[in-house]
């Protein structure tokens, strides 16, 4: 897994919550990686190939504020700006 | 040269491999059940500098050694072996990580799943008995798809039948194998450890 996006959120609820809405991008869950947070929690993974798809559902659907959520696009345990 | 070890236990496969490394042979291959003869062949090839890679192979482990010059090391090898404690399994008796609220034990599973498929030292059996034999029918794609990279790397994924059959999921298992009460607990007794999740 070299290349995915990611959502991390403010609270577990939410993560669950995110990964059921995003199923049709074939979600995923995972720990929050370490180089991220050293807090415990669920991050929600995205494949690049389904990148639009879930961001489609994610704006039409989520509900969440911004401040309860962060997006990633993570590269090789690297964090990319964009 | 190809060694069949298949059903031997350490130190037999060490000691198998040890005396034709010792020989001279070159193009060594020997073939073993699982994680753990791997580990232990592993740890023999670095010692004598011809290290070794592993791939699955008709449902066991298909271990090559590196060619070069043996280096000389005392003994016939069976110091190689694992002590029982450097192995582990993990054990799923529901399909949840502990207990609390069952959504929540089910992504901590599915977690749990994920970070063991992507650790350098993988369990040598993943064991799912009641309940968790759910994790294994495809709930989750996740969890097949994890596991599945485990059983790609050596790991054994033992699926209680009498469970699936219980739960009337026995036509839905969709990764492991269906074993039954020896096998498992035979399993929890190899291993040094056997982690309850």
């Amino acid at each position: 897994m070299d290349e995915y996006y990611l959502y991390t959120f403010a609270s577990t609820h939410a993560a669950i919550q995110t990964e059921k809405l995003l199923k049709p991008a074939e979600s995923r869950i995972m720990p929050v990686p370490r180089f991220i947070s050293a807090s415990c929690g669920i991050a929600v993974v995205i494949k690049p190939c389904n990148r639009e798809k879930a961001e489609a559902i994610f704006k039409a659907e989520s509900n969440l504020s911004e401040n309860e959520y962060a997006y990633y696009h993570i590269k090789k345990g690297t964090i990319l700006a964009d | 040269m190809r060694i069949d070890a298949i059903g031997k236990q350490c130190p037999i496969p060490v000691i198998m491999a040890k005396k034709e490394l010792d020989a001279g042979v070159q193009d060594l291959e020997i073939i073993v059940d699982g994680q753990t003869q791997v580990d232990n062949l592993a740890r023999l090839g670095d010692s004598v500098g011809r290290p070794v890679t592993a791939e699955a192979f008709e449902g066991k482990m298909l271990v090559k050694f590196a060619n070069g010059e043996t280096a000389k090391v005392e003994g016939d090898g069976s110091a190689m072996c694992a002590t029982a404690n450097d192995t582990y399994a993990v054990f799923f008796n529901k399909a949840s990580v502990g207990s609390g609220d069952d959504e929540l034990g089910l992504s901590l599973a599915k977690m749990a799943i994920f970070t063991l498929s992507e650790s350098e030292k993988l369990p040598s059996y993943v064991l799912f008995m009641n309940g968790g034999v759910k994790l294994t029918t495809g709930i989750e794609p996740q969890i097949v798809e994890n596991l599945q990279t485990m059983i790609d790397k050596g790991t054994k994924v033992l699926v209680c039948g009498t469970c699936l059959n219980f739960f009337g999921v026995k036509d839905e298992l969709k990764v492991g194998t269906v074993s039954n009460m020896y096998d498992i607990l035979g399993a929890m007794q190899e291993v040094g450890k056997v982690i309850t999740l």
